[in-house]
This record gives structure tokens, sequence and C-alpha cells, in this order.
């Protein structure tokens, strides 16, 4: 097999024809730019032509060397590309056509796992001849011109300049989205001559074993909410910024997360915000806008400036925008002051340096550990799916944890037989001594009861106190909320006019504090430290058991207990 | 029957006349032709010198507003020496080119590629090849 058996020279065109057999077929031949110079050269030196290579040294030159791998067709000469002349070239730039007309095809190599099937993102879409992902023929890996011992999947020349124009500024996206395989991309911001080398990840991905088949059906896994909203992660009362609410379902974190690997892999047209899963990426810049504004401005639609097109992922308002999250599809993100059109709405572009380039992850969503999640920028789940191990970044790209909710369980309960008592401990005792009132409780309909000691960052969101009366007896009232700032605990209207709560008299958190409905009962906390607690069991009914107390711990674990119950008959 | 009429007599390459003052002529024992030239005839052959050649290099001279060819042949030297005809002045076929191409092995040169104007005097062509 030669090079002057698999291309051939015309007369009068000067059209370089590919006259081998077709890609993954025996006999498909590729060479390098480099040999291809050589042999036009070869020829020229020629006395005469011979068979269908019309080059000698009759001839004018037809190729000129700058590197050995940027090679320029002079005099007329052009590969034709109706026969695939230049995707059988490779390592290196083929440049030709007269200046204003000009055709370049430029050399990309790939650094990835073998047999890595390659996509392409051009000029905003995906370049569907993706021939150099053909497996060649003998081989059992896919990728054309492969070099293996030195890590290389493939090797190619692809179009960048046509017609004297850069194709989309000659940017080239390449991505590996292959079910069970790690996600990647490498992005080429303007391909230059010779060979653009991307590196990708091409390994198995031991987060996401199970079959696609499964993962299809998961749709019960779905975005509560596709653009701007706000999601208070770590139940600090404030929420964050987000551009997603996902709820994952009955599915666990990394089930979740091979579902968004599912609905962005290699062919997938189902839309997110309005792009083919294949091509959604996340957001990849934030944008400043301000006035002049005209209309709304929707969120999941196309955007497009003079210098480029994006899909805008989130707004913060729509009427009245200061900032837009956007996809950069083509071109370069917006700059000061360009006019930025959003459907029949417009914003313009802040002063100064406007957009502000973000971080992706790979798949969208970002990592899976296995049993928790590191979110990608802005995505956001909704707080009840996300555990203490979970991460999450919001569009202020800080970093938000779950709080670490812990369960304390009591069991081996009998229902409605046994009443549960579970409160702060203290050296195996009661501590009931844990708040102090701050003012009397003496009203006809009192809502709020105020301690003196901060309210501790482990108190249950709801609950109940054990409040000390006049009398001495201790009251049951449950709270619906507290403020930590206040030390104020909202409890239902309750008359404290006799037998009041005088200023300064104790009271403390009753986690646990009802008649058994089960077999168990168990409460739920924030876990900030470790917490002695008194449980104390008793049934006084027909059938009695002796009292059963027992100190227990609330560890970052939760924590747990089982009841005795010996007969006291 | 004779003919008064002025005689002829070539002297040199040059034609004379010479006027009838006598009687009548007769042949005499002499004579001389010459060939005549078109004006597409060379009017005479100079050496054309290419140096600094690459030995094994292709090399073609041709007419170069019409790419006839004139001679080739391949660099036995880094000196060839070319007999070429040259033409009346203004004559196109004076005005050559010279191609000398080495790119069948290695080392490899870049085409290289000159124009000449032929006269009587002897011209000698520098030859820079450039490895590719």
């Amino acid at each position: 097999m030669s090079i002057g058996t698999d291309f051939a020279i015309n007369s009068t065109t000067k059209v370089i024809s590919y006259t081998g057999a077709a890609h993954g077929v025996s006999g498909a031949a590729y060479y390098t730019v480099l040999e291809l110079h050589r042999w036009l050269q070869d020829l020229a030196d020629d006395a005469g032509s011979s068979g269908d290579d019309f080059m000698d040294i009759s001839r004018p030159t037809p190729s000129e060397k700058a590197f050995d791998t940027i090679i320029t067709l002079v005099n007329g000469y052009t590969l034709d590309e109706a026969t695939l002349a230049h995707q059988h070239l490779y390592n290196g730039s083929i440049i030709q056509g007269a200046a204003g007309t000009e055709v370049i095809y430029d050399g990309v190599q790939v650094i990835a796992g073998a047999g890595a099937h390659i996509q392409v993102v051009q000029n905003g879409a995906v370049v569907t001849d993706d021939f150099w992902n053909t497996v060649p023929f003998g081989s059992s890996n896919k990728g054309l011109n492969p070099d293996v011992a030195n890590g290389i999947a493939c090797r190619f020349m692809l179009k960048v300049r046509s017609a004297g124009a850069d194709i989309d500024g000659r940017r080239l996206l390449l991505q590996t989205r292959e079910w069970g395989k790690t996600y990647s991309e490498f992005k080429i911001n303007g391909t230059s001559r010779g060979v653009n080398v991307a590196a990708l990840s091409f390994a198995d991905d031991l987060n996401n074993t199970t079959a696609s088949g499964t993962v299809s059906g998961w749709s019960d896994v779905t975005n509560l909410t596709a653009g701007y909203n706000t999601i208070d992660v770590n139940a600090d009362s404030t929420p964050e910024p987000y551009y997603s609410k996902w709820d994952r379902g009955s599915r666990s974190i990394n089930q979740f997360y091979e579902r968004m690997k599912y609905i962005t892999r290699r062919g997938e047209t189902s839309t997110i915000y309005g792009l083919a899963g294949h091509l959604f990426r996340g957001i990849t810049h934030e944008v400043a806008v301000t006035t002049p504004r005209t209309g709304t401005v929707s969120e999941g639609v196309a955007c497009s400036w003079s210098s480029g097109t994006g899909q805008v992922l989130a707004r913060d308002s729509g009427a009245a925008a200061t900032k837009l999250w956007i996809q950069l599809l083509t071109g370069v993100a917006p700059t000061a002051g360009q006019t930025i059109t959003i459907g029949a709405a417009t914003v313009t572009a802040a002063t100064g340096t406007p957009s502000t380039e973000r971080s992706l992850s790979f798949p969208f969503c970002g990592v899976s550990t296995g049993s928790a999640i590191i979110g990608a920028y802005g995505f956001g789940v909704e707080a009840a799916d996300l555990s203490v191990n979970d991460k999450v970044f919001d569009l202020t790209n800080t970093q938000r944890n779950p709080p670490n909710l812990v369960t304390f369980t009591v069991s081996g309960l009998v229902s409605g037989e046994d009443y549960v008592l579970v409160g702060p401990g203290n050296s195996g005792a009661l501590l009931e001594t844990q708040f102090t009132l701050n003012g009397a409780l003496s009203g006809a309909a009192v809502t709020s009861v105020v301690v003196n000691e901060a309210i501790p960052a482990d108190t249950p969101a709801t609950g109940s106190l054990r409040i000390k009366r006049a009398n001495g007896a201790w009251s049951r009232h449950a709270y619906t909320t507290y403020n930590a700032g206040t030390k104020t605990f909202t409890i239902a209207s309750t008359d404290f006019s006799s037998n009041n709560a005088a200023n300064g008299t104790n009271a403390y958190l009753s986690y646990i504090d009802a008649l058994a409905s089960g077999t168990t009962a168990s409460f739920q906390a924030t876990y900030s430290s470790d917490r002695e607690l008194f449980v104390r069991r008793r049934d006084g009914g027909a059938s009695p058991t002796k009292t059963f107390e027992s100190s227990a711990t609330l560890g970052a674990a939760g924590g747990s207990i089982a009841v005795q119950r010996l007969s006291d008959a | 029957m004779f003919y008064t009429h002025d005689s002829t007599a070539f002297w040199h390459g040059s034609l004379a006349v010479i006027p009838a003052t006598r009687g009548p002529m007769r042949p005499q024992n002499y004579g001389s032709f010459a060939r005549q030239r078109l004006s597409t005839d060379g009017i005479g052959s100079m050496t054309l010198t290419l140096t600094n050649l690459v030995v094994g290099s292709a090399i073609r001279i041709e007419v170069a507003s019409t790419g006839a060819l004139v001679t080739s042949r391949t660099a036995a030297g880094a000196s060839e020496t070319f007999t070429l005809d040259y033409y009346a002045g203004g004559n196109a076929n004076n005005d050559l080119r010279i191609k000398v191409r080495k790119a069948s092995g290695a080392p490899f040169y870049k085409p290289y590629e000159t124009q000449a104007v032929l006269s009587a005097a002897a011209k000698s062509v520098f030859v820079a090849q450039i490895l590719d």
C-alpha cells in the first residue's frame, strides 16, 4: 500500500483525490500531511507523469512545507472533499486556496484511553460525520490513527476555516460521554496550525455501573425548578440561589448521579433547559447585566449578542435582571456594553468585565463519591434529598454543606402503654435546669417562651418543652419554631394566668415526650456535638412494668436505646 | 538572348547590385550563397551554466511564456553547462524558466525556480536550493 496508490492528481483541475478503500474497510489508508507533501514533491521532480498522478517537473509546484506538520497546497492544488481526501490525512494541517477563499484543515490529536468515542462540538453543534471514531479494519477499538503506546486514542484533521472565514473562531469542544465511563471535555479555543492536542478521560466510572436500560426508567428523578430558585441547603434560615432544584425521587444519591449522566450521554437529544442533552454542559458564564433593558427575560431559551450565542439557564429577575447565568454556545462571552437579546427581551452587559467564567463539572451535576455528591457550580438539589456528606455550590460559588441530621431512636416499646421521656442528661440524671425563664409566664394567652441560655444548635426544629409551674409540676408545651437569636420558643397559646411560671423558673427540652404509638419512638436533630440524653420509660397501666431509666448519647451517627420492660405486677 | 540588367554579387554575405554600365554581362566563375534565417531561428549559441547544484537534482529549462521544453537533465555535478540557442532581441524564446527540483530521496529540497534572459554573452546562474 503506498500513497501513490491511494491518491490521484487530476491533470486539469489540480484536485488531489483519495482513491483507496473506505473507512473501516480492508485497505483503508491514512497518511500524515508530511507524507502527502513528500509524495507530491517526489512526483514533482520526475521528468514525466505516470498513472493517475499528473505531476512532474513541467507542472507548477504543488505544495510547500513550513514545518513537518504544516503543509500548504499552492498553485491551485486542492484536496478533494468529495472523496474524503482530508479524512485520510492526519498529524498536521493542510492549507489551500487563494487569499480570501482559503480552506484550512487543522490537526487534532486526542490523548485518551484506547477506544474512546470522541464527540466534537463545532459552532454549537455536534459534528455528525465523526469518521475519527471508526473502528479501523482489524482493530477492536474505535479511533483512527491511534498510537496506543503513547496514549493517543486517535488523530485526524478537521476543517476549521472555509471560504476564507474561520468556523466559529476555529473553536472546538471535544467530549467523552460514554455510558459507564468517565465523562470529560477539552476545549480548544481556536486551533493552531499543526497538531492540536486534546486530553480527555475515558476510564471506567466505578460509580456508574447500572445498566443504561435500567436508568432510563428512573423518571421519578425530576427537576422541580429549571431556573433561578433558592434552597436552604445548610438550614441556616437563609436560602441560597441555584439554577435547578432536582428531586432524586426514590433513588439514592449515586443513582441520582447516574440519572444525570444518562440524560446527558452521547446521543441524547431530549432537552435540558432547551438544549439537547448531549450538548448540555451547565453554566459556563455568569454575566452581569444592566440597563437599558426591554421585556422580560426567560430561562431555558437562546440568547445572542454581537460576538456570540448562548442559552440562558437562570436569571435573577425577569423584568429587572442584574445577572444571567448562561451556557456559551458559540463565539465569546459578552463584553461590556453589548446588547444581549433573549427572545423579545434585551439587556445590556454591564461595564468593566461583565462575564465571569465558571468551572464546569463532568457530568454537569458534579462528582459522585458513591455515597455523596460534590455538586457543580449552581447545581441545586432539594434540601431533603441531601445528607451531611453532600456538598453543593450555590450561584455565589459558596460551598454549602447540608446539616448532619441524625436520629435518636427508642425501641422495644409497647404502643399505647409506654410513655417515653427523652430529655437532656447530666451525669446519668435528667437535666431539669437546662434553661431558666427570662420573664415570668403569667398571661392568659402566652405564645412565646424566652429563656436566658443559648438554645443549643442540636435543638430539633419542632419539639416540646417542659416548664416548671408554680405548683412544682412540669407542664409539657409543644413548640413549633424557635429563634436562636432571641432565645425564644413559639408555643401554642397557653393560659399561664393561674399556676404561672415565675421568672427564672427552670425548663428543659423534652426530645421525646409522648405515649408510644408504635414499637419505636424517635426524634431528629442536627448534630453539633455529642449530647448526653436521659431516657425514661414507664407503664403503670393494666400490665405495669418497672420504670426504665438510662442515659444515652446522641452522636454524629445519631443514637438508639432499647428499653427494658420488667413486669411490676 | 541576352538581357541588359544589373548584375548581382554576394560579398561576405552582403547583397550588392552592380548597375549596368557596359555591355551585356556574362557569368563569371564565382558565386556565393548564404542560407536565409527565419525570424524564429536562433541567431547564435550561448553558454548557460548552473552552479551550486545538488547532485541528483532534476533540471528543466523551458520557455517562460509557453512552458515549452528547451532542455532537461539530471545534475551529475554541482555545475552543469548548457549550450543554448539565443534569438534576436525581443524574441520570447530568449526568456527562459529554470526549474531545479530534488525530492525523491533524502535530503529533500524545496523546488527552486528562476528565470534567465539569453543573449550572446555566457551566463551563469547560482542555484540556491533550500532544504525542505
